[in-house]
């Protein structure tokens, strides 16, 4: 077996249990939502449920990659393998990467439904084409955003396991440290005129401000456009590809049994 | 092969784990690490392994410094549970050998057999027993340089212990491997040793072989191993 499928395999492994966990959690979520709509003859009552587990999306990576290394951190025995730091990492990161596109697929699969079927009476109708447009961004967004949180994570919890002789509290002060320090630079150079007209120069716009406005007894879904910003979305890439590689060589040269 | 500590020193917070060691080892022989518990034994395999890193000294193999990468040289079996427990037998030992190019599968079923041991048998319904002797499987057969056990007997009940440890030297190929036993056990360990090595407190307090102490000085390793510990708790004092 090649040592990357080996260890694709492991990963695969080692988070069934969890991700059948989570998997189970947001059907019944959805489920429950379209239930309680058709009870309550509200089917916009299903918007507030695919707002809130698109959101939970935003951190499933995270989340997953600690329960991931927190498995891992019990011996620290994954990193007896003469795989590079890189590879572990990308292995928990591609096993993540298919478990959250499966659970977006079935909040798309979902949202369709509602749109177009289920509560195609109240929520604003937006056609096939810009549907698909909108949503296909939207879940590239989230898969995007969900894996810069995760570069952060394993970054900081690298730092945070290369110190194992230090003091609980000195790793923790540490870990929280970088988060507020890059904060704050981040704010400080944000506060300059110049550098935020350029970053958000460019943007694209995407039907993903979703709200409910009550009329006639009824709740409505209102669908509208929202504006993203390009350029820094690839300084986000930039930062992520920094974040791995970093909390690769940390694995590799700091990080002890 | 040569394997070399070379005034290593290694601290956990202010616990001093290792204190200036200096030690060689060379192929074709079972060196015997012994000492109590928490002498230092576990730090050095896992430095040898490149699984810790000294605070002072290096350690080489072959002349090259020992880093993560050293890990495709040195088959390492450690104290700690290694497995994971959603994996059968079979998995787990297809899981290592995906990660050692060195990973002989042949022999791995020997062992198999030899330890009783089904490749369907889940990890989590496996006796601490059954575990050791696993480990036993996924690291002796690897044909590595280096092959480290550390306290193998941990678990393996006291009736076959012996003959288990006995049985398993024929999977070692001393042509081009040497064997590196931590273990408090000495009793145990004594029959197998070519070296014994005592550490106490982080220390190297002796070195001696195993057949001259026993030919020479009519002293089994244990016997040499107390002397040499009150020796140093006197020195101490």
């Amino acid at each position: 077996m090649n040592p990357k499928f080996g260890l694709l395999k492991k990963d695969y492994r080692i988070s069934r249990n969890m991700f059948l966990t989570w998997g189970a959690a947001v059907i019944l979520a959805l489920i429950g939502g379209i239930a309680l709509s058709a009870y309550w003859s509200q089917p916009a009552g299903t918007l507030p449920v695919i707002i809130l587990i698109g959101l939970l999306h935003f951190i499933f990576a995270p989340v997953f990659m600690l329960g991931l290394l927190n498995i891992e951190a019990k011996t620290q025995l994954w990193l007896y393998t003469p795989r590079r730091g890189i590879e572990l990492i990308f292995s928990k990161f591609a096993v993540i990467f298919t478990y959250q596109l499966i659970l977006q697929m079935v909040l798309t699969i979902y949202t369709a439904i509602n749109l177009f079927w289920f509560g195609r009476q109240v929520y604003d109708q937006i056609g096939m084409r810009l549907f698909l447009e909108a949503i296909i961004l939207l879940n590239i967004l989230i898969l995007l955003f969900g894996f810069y949180l995760n570069s952060w994570l394993t970054f900081l919890w690298t730092v945070y396991h290369s110190m194992k002789n230090v003091a609980k509290l000195v790793r923790w002060i540490t870990v929280i440290g970088i988060v507020i320090a890059y904060n704050m630079v981040e704010s400080l150079l944000l506060s300059a005129t110049p550098l935020r007209d350029f970053l958000f120069q460019y943007q694209i716009n995407v039907v993903s401000d979703a709200s409910l406005s009550y009329q006639d007894q009824q709740w409505r879904a209102v669908l509208e456009p929202a504006q993203i910003p390009v350029i820094p979305l690839l300084w986000y890439l930039l930062l992520f590809t920094i974040l791995v590689t970093a909390a690769a060589r940390l694995l590799e040269r700091k990080v002890e049994v | 092969m040569v394997l070399e500590l070379n005034n290593i020193s290694k601290k956990y917070g202010k616990n001093q784990a290792l204190k200036h060691v200096h030690l060689s080892f060379e192929t074709g022989k079972i060196y015997g690490l012994l000492g109590p518990n928490g002498s230092g034994k576990s730090t050095m395999l896992k430095l040898i392994t490149g699984l810790v890193f000294p605070d002072e000294g290096t350690v080489t193999l072959n002349g090259e410094q020992v880093t993560r990468k050293t890990i495709e040289k040195v088959a390492y079996l450690t104290e700690l549970d290694m497995f994971y427990d959603a994996f059968s037998v079979g998995e787990t030992v297809e899981y290592v050998a995906s990660q050692f190019a060195d990973f002989n599968r042949e022999k791995a079923s020997l062992l198999l057999t030899e330890l009783r041991l089904e490749a369907s048998q889940k990890v989590r319904s496996l006796s601490k027993g059954n575990r050791g002797r696993l480990k036993l499987v996924t690291t002796l057969a690897r044909d590595a340089e280096v092959i480290l056990l550390d306290e193998p007997f941990s678990g393996l009940d006291p009736m076959v212990r012996d003959s288990i440890v006995k049985s398993l030297l024929k999977y070692i190929d001393f042509e081009h491997q040497v064997l590196i036993i931590a273990t408090h056990e000495i009793n145990e360990i004594e029959p197998l040793l070519d070296e014994a090595i005592a550490i106490y407190h982080g220390t190297m307090i002796g070195r001696e072989s195993v057949e001259s102490l026993r030919e020479e000085e009519g002293q089994s390793v244990l016997q040499w191993f107390k002397q040499l510990a009150i020796k140093q708790e006197e020195g101490a004092q």
